[in-house]
């Protein structure tokens, strides 16, 4: 044995806290150690560096397929994974694919899957809550100049405020900051299946009823789709959350599903927010879709091309219960594309203080209109859609409708450059409620085709002679089908109204009444 | 559509739990286990198949309410390596060779060779502790636990591995 605590050194990292001091004491003062000790330092890294043998992946979904044969072998066999009730139709509909059998259910799981289990579990039964929540930095194309009125406008800072009750029973008051020229409050209520829709600043207030879970959906507002964030609201294709986590059901689904490109989800972080742990859950790659160049509003045939630039998302979990406390997009990628990032953060939570009953009997004071919610969404700030007397309602997002009737105006490019939708088909028809996609009606109806983000009504529907009706602009017209035309705008929204049922003048008093009374008329 | 509720069962929660466990604990070491394994056997298929009994058995030990630590799995994969070994032995010749040919990647740097080459001079059980210390970064306690020694003994054998391992390499006379 040398003077030198050689045996010591070769194991420095593993003694206790008082021998290593003595032994580190030892080497600051002696040469000959410290060049020991930097050799094993050396052969560490040497050793760590060498490559070693990955594990095969059969390795993992072989010990499931063993516990799975294991388990459907034992007598008394339980449901590993009984389906959920998220106690809505559209989820009902999704069950299956939230909810894998319990016999696929392992097969490929993704690291990660604990938060979001316990995520999914408990997602039916979100507690009394009230909070407040900041939105910031939606980031658009460059390619479209935007005003600073704008909606969608870059920099726009909004903050939620929501009490909530239960996934059906909750209000949000959503506030903009900034721009200030857009400020205003927009009020959602949902009291059970009826939801209540009120803008402060134009002082237009809509109601609906909810028929499906996804109230908010991809055609609703992304204001509405910011709430969802903040509501944690699961429903696939949900702006957001919902579909993130729909991207991660998705990815843990699909056999033999890797944590890699083009698709991962993992749990990257356990960690505290505004008090309260959380997982962190990343995702990704996000794949941006780049605008062709040249095209625009005012342009036929497809804007959206050549997806590009890819970054990740991140959400923070709460552990208790489904809510989301904070998520983060961000696209590094080249700047043709369009480099963006958004944050929702929660600022405040508090338990046990969900809405009041006066909060959910809210009505503002102003005159309701009843707004279409077959399907959810069809509600932003100057998007009030209203069912003519004796018409019946749907809201045709994509249908087939659209196709069958032939309306589809050169003028309307659909498609955003975030994928958060600018375009609403509402189509009100007479006759009986029909349910079925691609079902055409034959009768009477009247078309509506409403875009967002629109700087000016488009130049394609700005043609004839306008006619002030109320507060709006309209352009009458009468397409070569024979069909009655109305373009208008309202705020950010460009309207086209199509009708075989109305007379021009029956049009126009239609708007009149519906969406184009002014606030103070 | 309209709301409907749907009858509810809880999950069986320890075998919930057990999942979750299992998820992590198969993200977490499943490679080091099988590296682990490779250099024991010397034998790819039966290292994923000691690796996979080690996870099972985990599996089995946590659904009982039980915790499976990263010294247990070792342990595991380490008595199931033995006997497969025991098992070759009587069934075949033991081809001894470090990290197979077939299974090192195609790195070849000199670096890497020296060092090969030194392991392999390396007795077994100094090679394995050494692994298990410097690479796994395991305690020398949990080492203890694998190998069925006591701390003091995998200290001194680390120290021993590594003044091995530098005289080989030519570091040291």
């Amino acid at each position: 044995m040398t003077s030198h605590p050689t045996d010591s050194i070769a194991v420095l990292d593993d003694l206790p806290p008082a021998d290593r001091a003595s032994v580190e004491a030892h080497i600051s003062g002696c040469q000959d150690c410290r060049q020991t000790l930097a050799a094993y330092r050396a052969q560490d890294a040497a050793l760590v560096r060498l490559p070693r043998t990955q594990a095969p992946q059969p390795i993992r979904s072989d010990v499931w397929a063993a516990i799975r044969s294991e388990r459907s072998a034992r007598p008394r066999r339980r449901a590993l994974w009984p389906p959920l009730s998220l106690a809505a139709g559209v989820l009902l509909l999704a069950g299956s694919f939230l909810f894998p059998s319990p016999q696929n259910f392992p097969k490929a799981v993704a690291s990660g899957l604990p938060s979001l289990r316990r995520y999914v579990a408990n997602s039916s039964r979100l507690g009394p809550y009230s909070g407040t929540g900041l939105v910031t930095s939606w980031a658009v194309p460059p390619s479209r100049a935007l005003s600073s009125s704008d909606p969608y406008a870059p920099g726009r800072t909004l903050s939620v405020h929501w009490s909530l009750r239960d996934l059906y029973h909750y209000r949000l008051d959503v506030t903009t900051l900034s721009p200030a020229l857009y400020s205003g409050t927009i009020t959602y209520v949902r009291n059970g299946q009826s939801l209540l829709v009120y803008d402060r600043r134009t002082e237009v207030a809509a109601t609906g009823h909810v028929q499906r879970f996804q109230t908010f959906t991809q055609r609703g507002a992304w204001i509405t789709g910011t709430a969802a964030q903040f509501l944690a609201l699961l429903a696939p294709g949900t702006f957001g959350i919902g579909s993130a986590v729909s991207n991660y059901l998705a990815t843990i689904r699909a056999d033999g599903a890797d944590l890699h490109p083009p698709s991962y989800t993992r749990l990257v972080e356990h960690t505290t927010v505004i008090g309260r742990r959380a997982d962190v859950v990343e995702y990704g790659p996000l794949t941006r879709v780049d605008y062709i160049s040249g095209c625009s509003f005012t342009k036929a045939g497809p804007c959206i091309h050549d997806p590009h630039g890819v970054g990740s998302a991140r959400i923070w979990i709460d552990e208790r219960s489904p809510l989301a406390l904070r998520y983060a997009i961000d696209f590094p990628g080249p700047v043709s594309t369009f480099p963006g990032h958004r944050r929702y953060r929660v600022t405040s939570l508090r338990t046990g203080a969900g809405p009041s009953r006066q909060d959910l009997a809210y009505r503002p004071p102003v005159k309701i209109l009843h707004v279409l919610s077959v399907q959810g969404g069809a509600t932003s700030s100057g998007n009030i859609i209203t069912i003519p007397a004796g018409f019946v309602g749907v809201a045709a997002p994509d249908s087939p409708i659209e196709k069958a009737l032939p309306l589809t105006d050169a003028t309307v490019s659909r498609g955003s450059p975030d994928g958060r939708p600018i375009a609403l088909d509402v189509l009100f028809y007479q006759g009986p409620s029909f349910r079925t996609r691609g079902a055409v009606p034959t009768g009477p109806f009247v078309y509506v085709q409403e875009q967002t983000q629109v700087h000016g009504l488009p130049a394609g529907l700005r043609v004839g002679n306008t006619q002030r009706i109320g507060n709006c602009t309209v352009y009458p017209g009468i397409d070569a089908a024979g069909r009655k035309t109305a373009a208008f705008q309202i705020h950010a929204v460009s309207l086209l109204i199509t009708t075989n049922a109305m007379s021009a003048d029956q049009v126009l008093r239609y708007l009149k009444a519906s969406y184009c009374r002014g606030a103070r008329q | 559509m309209t709301i409907r509720a749907v009858p509810r069962r809880t999950p069986k929660a320890a075998e919930l739990d057990a999942d979750i466990e299992l998820e992590r604990l198969m993200a977490a070491y499943s490679n080091a286990l099988y590296a682990f394994a490779v250099q024991l056997t010397d034998d790819h298929d039966a290292s994923a198949d000691c690796v996979q009994h080690a996870f099972i058995a985990a599996y089995d030990r946590l659904r009982r309410g039980k915790s499976v630590s990263r010294a247990w799995l070792y342990r595991v994969t380490r008595n199931a390596g033995i006997d497969c070994l025991r098992h070759k032995r009587k069934t075949a010749p033991h081809d001894s060779k470090f990290a197979s040919a077939e299974s090192a990647p195609t790195d070849t740097s000199s670096e890497t060779v020296r060092m090969r080459a030194s392991l392999e001079a390396m007795a077994p059980e100094d090679r394995e502790v050494l692994f298990l210390f410097a690479v796994d970064k395991l305690r020398a306690d949990e080492i203890g636990q694998i190998l069925g020694i006591r701390r003091e003994a995998v200290w001194m054998r680390v120290s021993r591995a590594r003044k091995r391992l530098r005289i080989l390499l030519g570091e040291q006379e």
